[in-house]
């Protein structure tokens, strides 16, 4: 069973019943593009199930009003479309004849509480980025060009890995920093955000026209999220997906093209193959192995698969190396504190860095108020506003 | 023509915390307008603040001012998202102070009015975008100027919002009042 799918394509467990699900939310954004507010109101009534007058009760109107305004002669307020809107879980545009975000489409249709949430998640910073956009503070995010394909997928996530290196060295950012987020952001100028969003997911790569976002979820596994957003840095390099790819299953992915070429790319980003080569000349023991998985901050499994897939190991000794344990790897090479440090930012949470960046800047600039900062870091407005203006340490 | 003047929820709230809304009704001199956004807040903030029904009721804040354009209620939306932060999934959250932002930057009528929110964000926003800004504070001030009230029981009744809970800037001393 797969896991992991894209907008317009769902084959993952994460949904049910994908392409019905899809197709169905799809429908109430194309029932007709023409579609005027009353018509779209009236759709709303008719899915919550009330007569018209308990639902003009439930929206603060009376029945008359009500009344006219679906006939056209009165037309709805600002306020009317917001109760409206709350209670059918339809975004103003949509009761204004447009179409529902693509994103708020795929949260419906995912079943799955963290997919759902994940989704959700990705829908809120996207529309905060396009937000951001609108008020002159846009996204800058610097991709290299992707290499002409080869035909063969692993190959061609190896030719993107090398030129994703070489951009990071172009720009003098150290692809072996602790924070593999830090260096997404800096390096390429995308948002990277670790949220908790329950049980049973692995990450999300999201594209839009003012945005470019990766999400994760926090997890026990010190390397876990660094291999899934190296992933989904491949997704977004080679443009995959236009619009949400999610990998609910970073270890289930299926064997289409866009995702071994991800895993490929996500192998060699993390594990160029000139340093694994010059590390095992150096040392070709199982506790040089160890050292090397710790100081690439990988797991030893991946390791083995990279130093199987580039013929430096057997298939025998890659199977018995790669059962070992990141705690076996750390104690085996004396580097448990750094297994520390990646146990501890993998449970971690973070806002993404450069929308909370982006959105300060809007405050500053008198453009925004303090809220949309504060929402991003997870801070009492009040208080914070008190903390900035007040701390003289 | 006297300049208008758009009190937020907040202050509505101030005034009835203490059971003065009429006061605030009388300090206004028929000058206070509101959005439906307000108003609709005002309502529902009636529950927790029975003297808010004397605002309802007094008819002395006019019809309430909203709008009905595709283009601007979709403004409206923006300004409620992208500037107060509001939820995507709670469409009425920041809604009277985006759509009273909105009709005060766009209204020619309404050009110079003043908009009282005791909210320290709304306030430096809204003298960032141009906006004149009052806060309780000042209100009470104005009717100690107009003898509405003398500084002491202006005072008095800072303090006695405070105490109820209400969060305002307060003066040190009624002097601060004249």
């Amino acid at each position: 069973m797969t896991a992991n799918h894209g907008v317009g394509h769902w084959s993952g467990a994460a949904v049910a019943n994908p392409d019905t699900a899809l197709r169905k939310s799809q429908q109430m954004a194309t029932v007709g593009p023409m579609s005027t507010t009353p018509e779209r109101v009236r759709e709303v009534i008719e899915r919550s199930g009330h007569s018209h007058r308990e639902f003009a009760e439930l929206v603060g109107l009376d029945a008359p009003k009500l009344s006219k305004s679906l006939a056209g002669i009165r037309r709805f307020t600002s306020v009317d479309l917001a109760r409206i809107g709350d209670l059918g879980d339809v975004s103003i545009e949509w009761l204004l004849g447009g179409e529902e975000p693509a994103l708020a489409l795929a949260a419906r249709a995912a079943s799955g509480s963290s997919t759902r949430r994940a989704v959700e998640e990705a829908h809120a910073l996207t529309s905060q980025r396009e937000g951001l956009s609108e008020l002159g503070h846009p996204q800058h995010w610097r991709f290299p060009a992707v290499p002409p394909r080869t035909g063969t997928w692993t190959a061609d996530g190896e030719h993107e890995a090398a030129a994703a290196l070489s951009h990071l060295a172009t720009v003098g950012i150290d692809p072996q920093g602790p924070s593999l987020a830090a260096v997404v952001e800096e390096g390429f100028g995308i948002d990277v955000a670790v949220r908790d969003l329950g049980a049973d997911f692995d990450g999300l790569s999201v594209a839009t026209p003012t945005c470019r976002l990766i999400l994760l979820a926090p997890t026990a596994a010190p390397f876990r999220p660094r291999f899934t957003l190296a992933h989904e840095l491949g997704h977004l390099l080679a443009g995959d997906d236009q619009g949400l790819h999610v990998d609910a299953d970073i270890d289930h992915l299926d064997r289409s093209e866009t995702e071994v070429r991800a895993s490929s790319f996500a192998a060699a980003f993390l594990m160029p193959q000139a340093v694994v080569v010059d590390a095992v000349r150096a040392d070709r023991s199982y506790e040089g192995f160890c050292a090397l998985a710790m100081t690439l901050r990988v797991s030893p499994s991946a390791l083995a698969n990279r130093l199987k897939s580039l013929r430096i190991i057997d298939g025998m000794t890659a199977s018995r190396w790669g059962r070992t344990s990141a705690k076996e790897a750390a104690e085996d090479s004396g580097q448990v504190d750094a297994l520390l440090e990646a146990t501890s930012l993998a449970a971690s949470t973070r806002p993404p860095g450069l929308l909370t960046r982006d959105a300060f800047a809007a405050y500053q600039a008198g453009d925004t108020t303090l809220r949309p900062y504060a929402a991003l870091i997870g801070a009492d407005v009040d208080r914070l506003r008190a903390a900035l203006e007040d701390d003289q340490t | 023509m006297s300049i208008a003047v758009f009190p937020d929820t907040t202050v509505f709230c101030n005034f009835a915390a203490v059971g003065k809304s009429d006061l605030l009704g009388d300090m206004l001199r028929s000058r206070g307008r509101w959005t439906e956004a307000v108003m609709s807040e005002v309502e529902q903030s009636r529950g927790y603040l029975p003297d808010l029904k004397n605002v309802l009721a007094g008819g002395w804040m006019g019809a309430p001012i909203g709008v009905e354009s595709d283009d601007e209620i979709r403004e409206v939306d923006r300004i409620r998202r992208n500037v107060f932060g509001g939820p995507l999934d709670q469409r009425t959250k920041h809604l009277g102070e985006a759509l009273t932002c909105h009709i005060l930057k766009t209204r020619a009528e309404f050009a110079g009015a003043w908009w009282v929110t005791d909210d320290a964000d709304a306030l430096r926003y809204a003298r960032h975008q141009g906006i004149t800004t009052m806060e309780t504070i000042d209100l009470i001030r104005h009717a100690v100027a107009d003898y509405d009230l003398i500084a002491d029981e202006g005072f008095r009744l800072l303090l006695s919002m405070a105490d109820a809970g209400r969060s305002l800037r307060l003066p040190t001393s009624a002097a601060e009042l004249t």
